[in-house]
């Protein structure tokens, strides 16, 4: 018995003890959970909350430690219920990646606010209190009237209920404020006097936080009967240095978070911000000064929206590729700008009246210009063909916005001449074809396209009104889902791309393939897609009439209205045309081993309007040219083929450079083939490189030549006239970037005025802020940007199935598992009744009378 | 083990001699396929998220597996054989675990039905397997909890009803206890972390992270810990029964 008892007591013990242990042990792991995170297995597709090695090498070069603050409400709205932890997983991730550089808190703004308001009351009523002094000394008083005193009146809610500005009087007003709640029964005048300061420090901290732009936003809650409206802060502030911080707004998905972290951290660690030079052909002069004397204010580029989008991120420099401000003086620039900054940075005196001369490598001008764009080429000059040729051979990632077509959809463009459209010649065709690929030359149109406005004329009340209304083009080419690439980083979060007035591009396999260089189609067209010729002229509709320049309106059958599946199918193409695309690889100097062409002096007078002329007719007309009325056929394109130019505008340059040649100093002759270059010029010299002084950037290398070479100079004689000097042009081609956009109106003001009706045309920003991201901050931001998910969508046709699957869910799957248990009760009852009946024949012996019957 | 094996298969023919298993995988099949496609309308939503196929399962499960483990004891009490296993040459625990893992492997057969659903939404939209395995890992993890608890209380009583009555809620607590309101609720008496702590002992909390398609070792082994401190007690009563 007493054994019994022993062992009962033993088993109860041990058992005990072990449950006692399992429990502790849970609650153990119960508190150290998020150090063991870190084994976490990531299942998904694309490993959406793993860290990638972008991120790695990004949080690998950070210098200084990087203070990342999640600003969060405690009480969050159901779809965010689990973000913070999500959040609070993904911040340990980097920071243990990131060795502790990267440091992070979780914070509540409400809590934050509360806690300085109370703070700052309890000291300011230190001072004011009836009570008296409280021993505050004197400085810190000083101090908190000035805190005081800088209170706006906005800031407060004394501001709010009218009271005047200054500190001193606002107390007075407080404390007659607190006298007369006190007087009603609410609180102490003490107490009253303080609730009215913690409200007003309290508003201050709020404000404070607005202006970091950590506001809180409106957002209901729905639960199972009812719909809250809560006011939830979710901003996440990365801080570097003094530097200003970057600020994610509105953070509420997990799926993007690496990106946006890790870009930012980018952003805010940059030393200075990537140099990207933009140059617009068809950039219109500056306008004349407001006042005589003051300078002429900067003038408006077509793409000043996207522009000043970019300008957040990168330094934007526009260029005109003209004498004096082409790519060396930019680099030069840049490289003298940097040079005086490291002096400054020493603490030298700078002297910024002198200009000094910086040698810079040619091969090391993508250290100073991290990217080239160019927006809309057009009659362009040899010169700066060869600028643009050169920048890209040398490895500089070049952006190309380039079509033979620009469309003005402005209300002044329709006034004009109802939406003109202009032929552009961007004179790059020779260069692109020997990288390989060409810029189409019909335009294109789609079914799948955006809107633009047409002014509509509205009978209201018997009298006829004018109104814009919005209305779809066809020539806005829009393409969408599988027509835009899900494999690279610069598309794949990009459900819609809009491309007006395109032509699209044709790649030339041989010459890519004989070249090396990879061509990546980003972006081409879809379904329902034709193709028409603008020409030069659109023949009258009356006889007797002159020909009108080429409009919207003109083409509206082709290029405005959308074509019939049925109908019109025979119009529709049958392989899709790339839009946009990505190049890799090095890209060939055209000029090589010829002479350099000279500078095309600038014309007498004011600089010419490249958007003057007729409207929709080539640019390059004689100014001054009759609108609407060509007189001299000779002067204007070929109607047949308008595109066809190259050859008639060269020629058309060349006697100014004749005569450029016999007045102006360093004067080559305009580019010629290799064959003409003089067989006794020498091989191109590269000076050995000197090491500049210290505090030259370490790029910038002394005197140099790698471009070009001198002739020998022949004696000169006194009176003679000086010897012309004649560039051989070099580059040593390095691996370079390119992507090509086949549209030059995507990314124009005029266009983008439409996004609110089409939120595609924030699409093409997006789309052209990657590309240059890309290229300026590295391939590291788009390797981490490929792994980010899409949101789902149902696949085409997928309704038709929906009933089936209904069907196996909710009725086969159930009525199969009823089928085997009604089975497996049948084959059991049969089994069961048959061994009853075998047991019952055995228990009955042999021959008696019941077993016989 | 062989005494353990004869237990378990013994346990698997009752349940599949008896119409209660098919009843009970019907219920829960229609229940999922229900909720899914039906009350939360999948095929009329802008962006379909097959993770939503989930987001009931812990709760589902608590009912599931509480009506599948309420007559592990209890039916043994109400026909009186557990005194006949009382006198096998059978260990307590050797019965405990393979009354567990009988039940377990309903539910197994239950998870594997239920998989028809992604298989057959995954013609009409992009389907994440690494989610759908991740997720049904987890609902293992956290159905085995479920399970040994259920066995655990069923030995308190001989009637099945008030088993499963019991059964199921405290499974439904265990899993309410994990949920971000209760979570928030418990943090503004006790401080975050006291309700980070207390939440780590609900189902829901480790099954989030399941279903978001990440394994985290915490759930397993949470889902370890928890089930073995059940299974420990459903042995200490077991074996108490013979004092």
């Amino acid at each position: 018995m007493a054994d019994s008892r022993q062992h009962r007591n033993t088993f109860y013990l041990t058992g005990g003890i072990l449950l006692v242990l399992l429990f502790a042990t849970l609650c153990l792991l119960s508190w150290t959970a998020d150090s063991t995170s870190r084994w976490k297995v990531d299942c998904t597709k694309y490993e959406i909350y793993s860290i990638s090695s972008g991120t790695d090498e990004i949080l690998g070069r950070l210098d200084e430690k990087v203070d990342v603050t999640y600003y969060c409400t405690e009480e969050l709205p159901s779809f965010l219920a689990t973000i913070v932890r999500d959040t609070r997983d993904l911040f340990e991730e980097f920071r243990r990646r990131s060795g502790g550089k990267f440091r992070y808190e979780i914070v509540n703004p409400n809590e934050l606010m509360d806690r300085f308001a109370d703070e700052k009351a309890g000291e300011y009523m230190a001072i004011y209190s009836q009570k008296g002094d409280k021993g505050v000394s004197e400085d810190r008083k000083k101090e908190l009237e000035k805190e005081l005193d800088a209170l706006e009146p906005e800031d407060t809610l004394a501001g709010r209920r009218g009271l005047p500005a200054p500190a001193k009087q606002r107390r007075d007003q407080r404390i007659e404020l607190a006298r007369e709640r006190a007087s009603r029964g609410e609180d102490s005048e003490d107490e009253a006097y303080r609730e009215l300061l913690f409200e007003e420090f309290r508003l201050q901290k709020e404000t404070e936080f607005a202006r970091d732009r950590i506001s809180p936003r409106s957002v209901g809650d729905r639960t199972a009967n009812s719909v809250k409206q809560l006011r939830v802060y979710s901003a996440i502030k990365i801080a570097y240095l003094e530097r200003p911080p970057e600020v994610i707004e509105w953070h509420v998905s997990l799926e993007s978070l690496e990106y946006e972290l890790a870009y930012r951290i980018l952003k805010v660690t940059m030393e200075q911000k990537p140099v990207v030079a933009v140059f617009d052909a068809r950039k219109p002069p500056a306008p004349p000064p407001a006042r005589p004397g003051m300078p002429p204010p900067a003038p408006q580029s077509e793409y000043s929206q996207t522009l000043r989008y970019l300008g957040d991120v990168v330094e934007v420099r526009d260029i005109t590729l003209k004498e004096g401000d082409a790519i060396d003086d930019l680099v030069q620039q840049v490289a003298q700008q940097r040079a005086r900054k490291a002096r400054k940075d020493v603490g030298e005196e700078i002297d910024y009246s002198k200009d000094e001369e910086i040698d810079v490598n040619p091969e090391d001008y993508k250290d100073y210009l991290n990217c080239f764009v160019v927006v809309q080429p057009h009659d362009l000059e040899d010169r700066q063909v060869y600028e643009i040729n050169r920048v890209v051979s040398l490895g500089i990632p070049t952006v190309f916005l380039v079509s033979p077509y620009t469309t003005d959809i402005s209300r002044e463009g329709w006034a004009q001449g109802q939406f003109p459209i202009t032929i552009l010649r961007s004179g790059l065709d020779e260069m692109f074809r020997s990288w390989g690929f060409e810029v189409g030359d019909e335009m294109i149109a789609s079914n799948t396209s955006g809107v633009l406005s047409v002014p509509q004329a509205v009978n209201i009340g018997g009298r006829r009104a004018e109104f814009w209304m919005p209305t779809t083009a066809s020539f806005i080419v829009m393409p969408h889902g599988e027509s835009i690439s899900s494999e690279s980083g610069l598309t794949n979060r990009i459900p819609a791309l809009v491309f007006p007035s395109t032509a699209g591009l044709r790649p030339l396999r041989d010459t890519l393939e004989k070249n090396k260089i990879t061509f990546e189609e980003l972006v081409s067209t879809g379904d329902e897609t034709w193709t028409k010729k603008v020409d030069a002229f659109v023949p009258a509709s009356f006889p007797g009439q002159p020909p009108s320049p080429p409009s919207l309106l003109a083409y509206q059958r082709d290029l405005l209205s959308p074509k019939d599946v049925k109908r019109d199918q025979d119009d529709f193409i049958d392989q899709p045309i790339v839009l946009a695309a990505h190049l890799r690889g090095s890209f060939e100097f055209t000029y090589e081993g010829e002479p350099v062409p000279a500078w095309k002096p600038e014309p007498e007078g004011a600089q010419q309007d490249p958007h003057q002329g007729i409207p929709g007719f080539p640019g390059g007309l004689p100014g001054g040219f009759p609108g609407g009325l060509p007189r001299d056929r000779d002067a204007l394109p070929d109607v047949d083929d308008p595109l066809a130019q190259d050859g008639a505008g060269e020629e058309a340059e060349k006697p100014d450079v004749e005569s450029e040649k016999a007045t102006s100093e360093p004067v080559a002759p305009p580019k010629a083939p290799p064959a003409v270059t003089p067989p006794e010029t020498p091989p191109a010299v590269t000076p050995p490189a000197v090491t500049p002084p210290a505090v030259t950037p370490p790029a910038v290398t002394p005197p140099a030549v790698t471009e070009g070479t001198e002739e020998a100079p022949p004696a000169v004689t006194e009176g003679a006239e000086a010897p012309k000097k004649v560039e051989t042009a070099h580059v040593s081609a390095q691996d370079g970037r390119v992507i090509v956009l086949g549209s030059v109106d995507m990314l124009k003001d005029s266009y983008l005025q439409y996004v609110r009706e089409f939120p595609a045309y924030r699409m093409d920003v997006m789309f052209f802020a990657n590309c240059v991201e890309t290229f300026t901050l590295g391939d590291v931001l788009m390797e981490i940007r490929r792994k980010t998910v899409t949101a789902p969508e149902f696949k085409k046709d997928s309704d038709k199935s929906v009933n089936w699957i209904l069907a196996v869910n909710l009725a086969v799957v159930p009525l199969l598992v009823a089928v085997i248990g009604i089975l497996r009760f049948v084959v059991r009852s049969r089994s069961s009744v048959a061994y009853e009946r075998r047991h019952l024949e055995s228990r009955e012996p042999a021959g008696t009378p019941e077993a016989t019957a | 083990m062989k005494n353990m094996t004869t237990v378990y298969r013994r346990e698997l023919a009752a349940y599949f001699n008896s119409p209660i298993a098919y009843i009970f995988l019907i219920g829960f099949l229609l229940a999922v396929s229900t909720i899914f496609f039906v009350l939360r309308d999948f095929f009329a939503q802008t962006n379909p998220d097959v993770r939503a196929y989930f987001a009931w399962f812990p709760l589902l499960l608590a009912g599931f597996c509480s009506a599948v483990s309420m007559r592990l004891w209890a039916e043994e009490k109400r026909a009186g054989t557990i005194e006949l296993l009382s006198t096998w040459p059978v260990r307590a625990w050797e019965l405990v675990l393979a009354k567990y893992f009988a039940g377990l492997t309903i539910v197994a057969v239950a998870l594997i039905l239920t998989v028809v659903g992604p298989w057959s939404v995954s013609s009409t939209t992009d389907v994440d397997w690494g989610v759908i395995f991740s997720s049904y890992f987890g609902a293992v993890v956290i159905a085995s909890v479920y399970m040994a608890l259920g066995a655990w209380v069923s030995t308190f009583t001989h009637n099945q009803v008030v088993a499963l009555l019991v059964s199921c809620m405290i499974s439904v607590a265990l899993w309410g206890v994990g949920m971000p309101p209760f979570v928030r609720w418990v943090s503004k008496f006790g401080g975050v972390e006291f309700g980070n702590f207390v939440g780590w002992f609900g189902t829901e909390y480790h099954f989030q992270e399941f279903s978001k398609g990440l394994i985290n070792p915490v759930g397993l082994i949470y889902g370890v810990g928890m089930t073995a401190v059940f299974l420990v007690l459903n042995n200490l009563f077991v074996e108490g029964r013979k004092f």
